[in-house]
């Protein structure tokens, strides 16, 4: 059996088949739609809306670096202004070279380890009982005023006892020691 | 029969027909290949966008180093002015107590503790003492209790109880 399609009439203008023409016409038009619809729209949006969101979160990558370059900048500066500490405050307390230290301003006899205890959850506090002779108790003072330039945070404390003892003077204080825990 | 011209060959398609069908497939082309740029893009932004925020945590987990320690260097150095006002404060509070002793009165002992003061020592009469050093020790501390003990060669050695109840 025979299939008897419709016959599409031959419209010719000029020799052109105006019929052929206005279908291709269409069939271009649905294509064209049809990938617009498809693919092209959908791209664009995906594209425009991964756009916006690496702009936004660029800016706020931006935003980040400057802030960590600022605080780098700021700690940098504020370790090299506060060095002297820094490194004083990781230092071990050393007897000996503490007596070296004062030995310009006064003998020291003895250093006692008292106890040790934690000073504001960051650092280590060291307590000594140092036992010294020293001529004068101007020599005192000027220990204590040269305490600040020595390389371990040390506090002088009470009690200070000054005895008089064979034309010397004993001297007895408590030496804090800190330290970063 | 014999033809001087050669039979032409017939194309299966029309010459319009290919011209339709080579436009609609460039039409096609252009389309696909602008879509799949923009898919591509978006890929590389979606990329970017992981990178950055990789980075902004790497970063911001930076910052909460750099701030912690910044806090912690604000903080010993905060420790080491404290304890240079401490010592600073406890050589002039020694200076100024010793200052306080007059000439003729000889210190044997002298226990410096945070709220109390204990001298001992030797004052050739009880006005010396009395007048010369009580008044500025009573000017400071809120109780003086002072003890006098004569010595053989008519002196007296003293003891002199000084204690800060008060913050001052």
């Amino acid at each position: 059996m025979k299939l008897k399609l419709p016959k599409i009439p031959k419209v010719e203008m000029f020799g052109i088949d105006i019929i052929k023409n206005m279908l291709f016409f269409t069939l271009f038009v649905v294509v064209f739609l049809i990938l617009l619809g498809i693919l092209v729209a959908p791209s664009i949006k995906m594209f425009k809306k991964e756009k916006r969101d690496y702009y936004t979160v660029k800016l706020e990558a931006d935003k980040v670096e400057t802030k960590l370059e600022n605080k780098t900048n700021e700690y940098q500066k504020l370790y090299r202004e506060n060095r002297r500490i820094i490194l004083a405050l990781q230092r071990e307390f050393d007897k000996n070279n503490f007596k070296m230290f004062a030995k310009k301003y006064m003998d020291i006899l003895e250093i006692k380890d008292r106890n040790i205890s934690v000073y504001d959850k960051k650092f280590i506090k060291k307590t000594y009982v140092v036992t010294a002779k020293l001529n004068t108790p101007v020599n005192f003072y000027k220990f204590v005023e040269a305490s600040k330039n020595y390389k371990n945070l040390i506090k002088i404390y009470f009690p200070i006892v000054f005895k008089a003892k064979n034309g010397d003077i004993k001297l007895i204080y408590k030496l804090e020691h800190f330290k970063v825990k | 029969m014999y033809s001087f011209t050669r039979a032409n060959k017939k194309s299966f398609f029309a010459e319009d027909t290919k011209l339709w069908l080579i436009f609609i497939s460039a039409v096609s082309g252009l389309m696909i290949f602008f879509a799949s740029f923009l898919f591509i893009k978006g890929l590389f932004y979606k990329k970017d966008i992981k990178e950055l925020r990789l980075q902004i945590t790497q970063n911001s987990k930076k910052i909460e180093d750099f701030t912690q320690k910044i806090n912690f260097i604000k903080k010993e150095k905060q420790l080491s002015t404290q304890i240079s006002v401490n010592n600073e404060l406890l050589k002039d509070g020694v200076k100024n107590l010793l200052d306080l002793i007059p000439d003729p009165i000889t210190l044997t002992n002298i226990k410096i503790e945070k709220k109390s003061l204990y001298i001992y020592g030797i004052t050739p009469t009880k006005d010396v003492y009395n007048i010369l050093l009580l008044p500025p020790l009573k000017s400071i501390f809120t109780t003086t209790i002072t003890n006098f003990y004569q010595m053989d060669n008519g002196w007296y050695r003293f003891e002199s109880i000084n204690i800060l109840k008060e913050e001052q």
